[in-house]
């Protein structure tokens, strides 16, 4: 047996990494190689060998040296690799263990960061869904999106304001796709509500219209059958054919295959089903769409009664379909926006109705390109906006909740200094200290993250179903983008809150530790801990304060004076022209409803009308004799409309001057007209509009239609909207504008209540109309107020949930710094300190930092202020109203978290304290 | 260097003999190619880089430990010395060796 005598222990040797360096392995097989050679030829010159002899000898016997150190070497790295990781991997699990077991004696700590970080990280991953589904993703089954971009027109209009337009017409479409070079393909739809089925039957879908080449130019499959063929889909009348949505097949026909060749009655015809489209496909945008039919089959009955004499498919002035394009490889969206700027002009000056070289240089059109993301391009929504803002607040919410649990770790390190100081003592290093902290707030974190799914799924339910019910979110829960986003989430935050109290914790100061026992919290935890309250406190400001204000839109826009009452008014409409009467046919029809309607038991007033309010436009040139041009209002062209007599009484407009029209007001009398107060104290500014006379159209020598009543101003079209001028004319004497009709009905009692009964008449009186809607007039106003209702709920509820969270956190480090302070206390009490005193002293220094959050909050809140300030109603970003009240509820809610605190401070027991440590 | 195929029945081998000099206490890698040359009378004529592969590959598999010592003259050596995972392994191989041994040898016997 050799003396061994060990050099250095492998545990030693692994503790400083020795023998993982390639220089150490290199050295040790030379040295073991050179030690056999040694002693090999040391053995055979003792046997006589002479000394090269046998070094020779030696060498033969060993063979290649560098290829046998070599191979030893690899061996050895490898060696070292798997002991580093199996050695690693032990090390995780036992930390692991370590850090659940500790966990799980503290359970109140545990769950309180669980949720408190469930729900951080849960505001986030369903913001994110939202924005994803609206920003981020193109609609489902598009291929290669990149290359799909929708086309909107700029333009400027008559009053010389730029607009975002999105529809086109057939025309410029057709010409679009004959004569542009830069794009694969360009197709066209629209989307809006059809009538599927006859009679009492009927119900209303969501139909669509698609030109043949919609559906391989976004690359899509059919679920089954086919799509549209190009040679059904041609001018003038294309093939009644139908391919229908996935859940309508699902819920209609059962998801019966045998459902190709059969019928479907869509708007008052006949179309042969041919396909069903792959679930959740809802074409370029995110509407649901229940049946696509073509574009040349669908538009005919609905736009013919629009545009006169013409040609459905060569009128330009008419704009009804979306356009989507694939741009060729090769071409950059410029390339593709310059081609089209010289070539969109054109369009317009050519067909029946060409404009003017002239009007077209005035309105100066140019093609836009967007991506294909339902809220990128020129016309983001308010709602996607509103969404996107949010998910900035959830961020927010979510750098409370990790400053609340850095604040709540590194409470905790403090209170385990003792021991970490011994662990340091006995050689475990900073590094794996570190590690093991870290893996306590990541694995918090984590669980939290889980627990975030959940509140996602439900959270994310909530805010599609009340707050953005218009999308077509398609699949919801196996979201795995929203599960990736979540748990990367988690993991930051468990990083960042961990990071810190980690590495303060483990600061070398050993020493002293040791001596002092746990008591002295340390200067730079103390200053970090006050920091990151001030932080939650200043975040949890500016999320109130962008709480307050959109409450305050909300507030203002459910005040908003429209002008008249859709809360009381049911709109009939029935679609007379769809069931193929005509337009003389029509306006019988009408007649004779309102007649019947009007003398209905419950009803109020009813009146025929042209356009109804926040769901359909009619503008004019208004002229007035002597005037080369009126003074226009910033709104835009003014609006017109014809209506029956008891219109104003039907919508609740009151009169403020002259009178209203009555049944004497027909064809051929004397030409009358009524203003809204605005147009009447604009044109006018003497008050005399009574009497005066006006033309609704361009024909110079029209008699004059005298103005012989003034009504109060209506938000026609926009919570938001500028005032515009608003002319009203007798229907009987309307000489322009379409022949669409509407019914209006003001029931006297719940506005539902008749809903069937209209539905009746209609069938009494047009046979022939497939199924009318009968909806309440507040429907247009209510998506417009979606986003405010969005932004004020979901601010709130962060808002709350900050304050929430940053109150905890608050709570927490002073009961923490009550229990370091209770030997300084006892002193005090001691030395005389009434219980006042120390109250006062505990809820000062509460009070003092989140006044300083405050502080910060407000100054934060006012720079961020014109970032939301677009966002709002009626409220500026600096409200002082709103500013005032948060910065007064966060103090109160300060002075209550640190109550608890206080109390338990003055009950301290100075014997106990001052014997204890 | 032998063929491929006579080398992995080589490698077999030089494992188990390896495993086996080290029954009797921790070596260094010049005193098991000693023993081997006694223990077989000269009969295996490898190249000793070969032992040594076999040395760490036998570390490696965790059925050998080294670590550095001093040898008799107070020269830094490399000693190996037989886990207990080792000793399994060798009362296995001894086994398999054994049968294959007589198999062969009963094989070559008859006439």
């Amino acid at each position: 047996m050799p003396t061994t005598l060990r050099a250095l222990p492998e545990g030693i040797r692994r503790v400083f990494r020795l023998a993982t360096r390639r220089p150490r392995i290199e050295a040790e097989v030379d040295e073991e190689i050179a030690f056999h050679l040694h002693m090999r030829q040391a053995e055979l010159t003792e046997r006589g060998w002479t000394v090269d002899a046998a070094r020779d000898e030696a060498s033969r016997r060993f063979g290649n040296v560098t290829h046998w150190s070599r191979a030893m070497r690899q061996i050895d790295q490898g060696r070292v690799r798997q002991e580093r990781q199996s050695e690693w991997l032990a090390d995780m699990l036992r930390d692991l263990r370590y850090t659940v077991r500790g966990l799980r004696r503290q359970p109140v700590f545990s769950i309180g960061v669980i949720l408190t970080l469930a729900l951080g990280i849960g505001a986030n991953a369903t913001m994110f869904g939202i924005v994803d589904r609206l920003l981020l993703r193109p609609p489902p089954h598009v291929v290669d999106a990149g290359s799909v971009h929708r086309l909107y027109v700029d333009a400027r209009g008559e009053d010389g304001v730029r607009t975002t337009q999105r529809r086109f017409s057939y025309a410029a479409f057709a010409n679009i796709r004959a004569e542009s070079r830069s794009f694969r393909d360009v197709a066209v739809w629209g989307v809006s509500t059809s009538a599927m089925g006859r009679g009492t039957d009927a119900r209303q879908i969501s139909g669509a219209m698609a030109s043949a080449g919609l559906f391989p130019l976004l690359g899509v499959r059919p679920h089954l059958g086919r799509f549209f063929a190009e040679e059904e889909d041609q001018p003038p009348r294309g093939a009644r054919v139908a391919v229908i949505g996935y859940d309508l097949w699902r819920a209609e026909y059962g998801g019966d295959p045998a459902v190709l060749g059969r019928t479907i009655h869509l708007d008052g015809s006949d179309y042969q089903i041919i396909g069903v489209a792959p679930a959740g496909f809802s074409g370029p945008s995110l509407e649901r769409v229940d049946a696509w039919m073509p574009v040349t089959a669908a538009s005919p009955d609905r736009i013919n009664h629009f545009i006169g004499d013409h040609s459905w498919w060569e009128v330009r002035g008419a704009s009804w379909l979306s356009l989507v394009g694939r741009i060729a490889p090769g071409v950059s969206e410029e390339q593709a926006e310059a081609e089209l700027a010289l070539l969109y002009p054109r369009i317009l000056m050519s067909g029946p109705d060409g404009r003017t070289a002239e009007r077209v240089e005035r309105q100066s059109p140019h093609v836009v390109l967007g991506g294909i993301q339902a809220d990128r391009g020129p016309d983001r929504s308010p709602g996607a906006r509103v969404a996107t803002a949010l998910l900035g607040v959830s961020a927010l919410v979510l750098v409370i909740a990790c400053a609340n649990l850095g604040n709540l770790l590194l409470a905790r390190a403090a209170r385990r200094r003792r021991e970490i100081a011994v662990r340091v003592a006995l050689g475990v290093g900073r590094g794996r200290l570190i590690r093991q902290l870290l893996l306590e707030s990541v694995l918090l974190a984590l669980v939290g993250g889980v627990a975030a799914l959940l509140v996602a799924h439900w959270g994310g339910n909530v805010v599609r179903t009340v707050l953005l019910p218009d999308v077509a979110w398609g699949e919801t829960l196996a979201d795995g983008r929203v599960m990736l986003f979540t748990m990367l989430a988690a993991l930051v935050t468990g990083v960042l809150a961990g990071l810190v109290p980690a590495l303060l914790a483990t600061a070398p100061s050993l020493a002293g530790t040791l001596k002092s026992g746990s008591r002295d919290g340390g200067g730079r935890r103390a200053r970090t801990r006050t920091i990151l309250l001030v932080v939650q406190g200043a975040l949890s400001v500016v999320l109130l304060v962008g709480a307050g204000l959109f409450v305050r839109s909300l507030i203002n826009v459910g005040r908003v004076e429209l002008g008249f009452e859709p809360e009381r008014v049911q709109v009939v409409d029935a679609d007379v022209f769809g069931a193929g009467y005509q337009p003389a046919q029509s306006a019988a029809i009408y007649d004779q409803l309102l007649t019947q309607v009007s003398s209905m038991p419950g009803v109020d007033a009813a009146a025929v009308v042209l356009t109804v309010p926040f769901r359909t436009v009619w503008d004019i040139d208004l002229r007035l004799p002597g005037r080369d041009s009126i003074p226009l209002m910033p709104g835009g062209a003014p609006l017109f409309n014809a209506v029956t007599p008891d219109y104003f009484r039907t919508v609740g407009t009151p009169f403020n001057q002259g009178r209203s029209f009555t049944a004497a007001d027909r064809a051929g009398s004397e030409q009358v007209a009524i203003v809204s107060q605005s147009t009447a104290r604009i044109l006018w500014p003497a008050g005399d509009a009574i009497g005066q006379c006006i033309h609704t159209t361009d024909e110079s020598d029209a008699p004059c239609t005298t103005v012989i009543g003034v009504v109060g101003d209506v938000q026609w079209n926009d919570l938001r909207g500028e005032p515009r001028h608003q002319i009203y004319v007798p229907l009987a004497q309307q000489v322009t504008g379409p022949p669409m009709r509407t019914l209006l009905v003001r029931p006297s009692g719940d506005p539902r209540s008749l809903d069937a009964a209209l539905r009746q008449a209609v069938q009494e009186v047009a046979p022939n109309v497939a199924y009318t809607p009968v909806t309440p007039l507040l429907d247009g106003v209510e998506p417009q107020l979606r986003p405010w209702r969005m932004g004020a709920t979901m601010f709130t509820a962060f808002g709350v949930l900050a304050l929430i969270i940053a109150a905890v956190g608050l709570y927490s480090v002073l009961a923490y710094s009550v229990a370091q302070r209770a030997h300084e206390l006892g002193v005090r009490v001691a030395l005389g300190a009434s219980t006042n005193d120390v109250l006062r002293l505990v809820v000062g220094s509460g009070l003092r930092v989140t006044a300083a959050g405050v502080v910060v909050g407000v100054v934060a809140a006012l720079l961020l202020g014109g970032r939301i300030e677009p966002l709002l109603y009626d409220v500026g970003a600096r409200d002082p109203v709103v500013i005032g009240s948060v910065a007064g509820i966060l103090l109160l809610v300060a002075a209550v978290a640190s109550l608890l605190p206080a109390i338990r401070a003055a009950r301290v027991d100075p014997n106990r304290a001052l014997r204890s440590d | 260097m032998p063929p491929e195929t006579d080398l992995e029945l080589l490698k077999g081998t030089l494992d188990v003999l390896v495993l086996k000099s080290l029954i009797w206490g921790p070596r260094h890698g010049y005193a098991v190619a000693r023993w081997i040359e006694e223990a077989t009378h000269g009969a295996l004529s490898i190249e000793e880089g070969a032992l040594y592969h076999a040395l760490h590959r036998l570390e490696k598999r965790g059925w050998v430990t080294g670590e550095w010592g001093l040898s008799d003259a107070n020269r830094r050596a490399k000693y190996y010395a037989l886990t207990s995972a080792g000793r399994d392994q060798l009362a296995a191989k001894t086994v398999t060796w054994t049968r294959y041994a007589e198999a062969v040898f009963a094989a070559l016997r008859t006439v």
